[in-house]
């Protein structure tokens, strides 16, 4: 049995954004709802510190934590978005396994 | 020049399949429930202490009584981060930890601060920091999710 490239791209590619299109509106939408709530704390943080409620040094302070909550998120995403891309491929692999390890004649995949 | 195709075309495949499974198995490290169940101890031990300072009046709420509170969650971190250090592959939730642990460290320095007024927090500042850590703590429960989610497809 020989190998088609065509047939072996086409059916990675399908199961690529099988995997994409599955996982990826979910991440989209977390990253969408966190940064507007911390553009609302942002906005509650400058309200607090106009109204005296936090000192100079406090409002620093908060902003400096809300830059890390920011880091963390998009940690997060980049992190999810990766597990995403890995998932992607070895459902790729997956999907060509049975013709390349037959037309190979040993198992590679 | 058929044959140098078709031989060409082999040789793609099989360098892109080779590069593939040698390369793509793995990027992220694998899940890790201490690691899971730290980090949501750490956000309810987080959120305890909000709650009580929100119904806290001095002397009560100042930071010097509060102090037992700091000293555990930063060794509760900093055992975390130990932990997550032995795991291979586990570089974004390292640098999420430290984060975490440089965030801790602004609270407190806020809460001393706010000492000075002889005024315990308003609730607006206690629910910017809630905001704050709720954001902290949700990115690195759901990045731990995604990995249990992985880790149990493979």
């Amino acid at each position: 049995m020989s190998l088609d490239i065509n047939e072996l791209s086409q059916t990675m590619l399908n199961a690529f954004k099988g995997q994409l299109q599955a996982n990826w509106p979910q991440i989209k939408h977390y990253a969408e709802a966190e940064a507007k709530k911390l553009a609302e704390n942002l906005v509650l943080i400058e309200k607090l510190h106009l109204l005296g409620d936090m000192s100079d040094e406090q409002a620093a302070l908060q902003h400096k934590l809300q830059k890390n909550a920011a880091r963390v998120v998009l940690i997060s995403v980049q992190g999810m978005s990766l597990l995403m891309a890995e998932q992607a491929v070895n459902a790729a692999l997956d999907a060509v396994k049975t013709s390349v390890n037959t037309a190979l004649n040993f198992t590679l995949l | 020049m058929r044959i140098v195709r078709w031989h060409y075309g082999r040789g793609c495949i099989a360098a892109l399949i080779l590069t593939l499974s040698a390369c793509a198995v793995q990027w992220i490290s694998s899940y890790d429930p201490v690691t899971d169940q730290a980090i949501s101890q750490l956000h309810r031990n987080t959120e305890t202490f909000l709650s009580a300072l929100e119904n806290q009046s001095i002397p009560d709420c100042l930071s010097i009584n509060h102090r037992d509170f700091y000293q555990k969650m930063f060794v509760d971190i900093r055992a975390l981060h130990v932990r997550a250090q032995s795991i291979p592959q586990n570089e974004l939730t390292l640098q999420q930890i430290s984060l975490l642990q440089d965030s801790l460290g602004l609270l407190q320095q806020t809460h001393v601060l706010q000492d000075k007024s002889a005024k315990c927090m308003s609730p607006g500042l206690i629910a910017t920091n809630r905001a704050s850590f709720e954001s902290i703590f949700v990115a690195m429960m759901k990045f731990e999710l995604a990995k249990k989610r992985q880790t149990s497809k493979e």
